[in-house]
């Protein structure tokens, strides 16, 4: 599903313009880039978590070179599956 | 500004009313309900689901060779990996700390001993085995095939080399050479090929290396003497 197909299924099943739902999504991301820029859990009911983290530096090696670089700690952000969803996913779906 | 280290729907609702007094907390509710609810709904139909300012959604099917796939995969089961990759807008704002930084090339005999080395490629192999999901065969076609499948001889590495040899034996054609001297596929070439479906569903059989590392010399050899005789003996026979 693309951006556009999505904010148009949102927008008809909320009765909203495509304008109003894309300044919603806009907001909501903006908010949750916002609190995963520190480390820390978003709950996704149903879905899973979004899992941000800092990793530490590291020397990140080239083996055909031999080249070695300092690379910088960072904030990264993964998605864990809620048991949940592995449920329904193991069901077909069927809520 | 308040930060938990948890936070779930509720809060993100109050945060962007927070931010944007214009948006009220039901609208923000109701979309925010509404668009978990059109992600979850799309990957349970094993599609994929993508938004500009926020990321990717995918259900990709697990490889057979992916770290943390079940051993009982035998064909009654398919599995697949819930996979998020962040916009670059949203991988921005939540690395906005060490966005400044930069990987530096480290001169010969400078060494940080309590740093992790890691090659270039592997640093998230570790994350493959997490998201994965598993759902039952719709309609079990194959199982009526096994009684089939179980009666042929059990076709091994080697066995589908001497059919093909064999095959090359029979129907000797001028572009023999090439065939021929073709070396036996390595492992990679192998896993570029995938085998035909039914015998991705048979249950794993003992593959003993040893007995193919044998083998393959021979029908190299063996390949050779008969491509040999055939340009030697071919062009005597033409005169």
């Amino acid at each position: 599903m693309t951006h556009d197909e999505m904010i148009t299924t949102l927008s008809s099943r909320l009765g909203w313009s495509e304008a109003k739902a894309n300044e919603l999504l806009k907001a909501a991301t903006e908010v949750i880039g916002d609190h995963l820029s520190e480390p820390g859990t978003l709950s996704l009911p149903l879905l899973g978590e979004l899992i941000s983290r800092k990793k530490r530096e590291y020397i990140s090696l080239d083996p055909a070179t031999g080249a070695r670089y300092l690379m910088p700690p960072a904030t990264e952000l993964n998605f864990r599956v809620a048991p949940q969803f592995r449920e329904l996913f193991a069901k077909g779906g069927d809520n | 500004m308040e930060r938990t280290n948890h936070m779930d729907v509720t809060h993100i609702v109050s945060l962007v009313t927070k931010k944007h007094p214009a948006i009220s907390a039901e609208d923000a509710g109701q979309f925010i309900q509404e668009w978990l609810t059109l992600i979850r709904d799309t990957l349970l139909r094993q599609e994929g689901v993508e938004s500009h300012p926020f990321g990717i959604f995918e259900c990709l099917a697990a490889g057979d060779d992916e770290p943390g796939q079940p051993a009982n995969d035998n064909g009654e089961v398919e599995s697949f990996r819930i996979h998020f990759t962040p916009s670059d807008s949203l991988q921005k704002s939540v690395n906005s700390f060490f966005a400044h930084f930069e990987p530096s090339l480290l001169n010969e005999g400078v060494m940080f001993d309590e740093l992790a080395t890691v090659n270039i490629g592997e640093e998230k192999l570790d994350d493959l085995s997490e998201n994965l999901v598993m759902r039952a065969l719709p309609a079990p076609v194959l199982l009526t095939e096994v009684p089939v499948v179980e009666s042929e001889p059990e076709i091994s590495g080697e066995t589908s080399i001497l059919d093909a040899v064999n095959q090359e034996q029979m129907i000797p054609e001028p572009e023999i050479s090439e065939s021929v001297t073709a070396e036996p596929p390595t492992p990679v070439e192998r896993e570029s090929n995938p085998p035909p479906e039914s015998s991705l569903r048979r249950p794993p059989t003992h593959k003993s290396g040893k007995r193919s590392s044998i083998w393959i010399p021979i029908i190299g050899g063996v390949a050779i003497v008969i491509a040999g005789l055939f340009f030697f003996h071919h062009p005597r026979t033409n005169k």
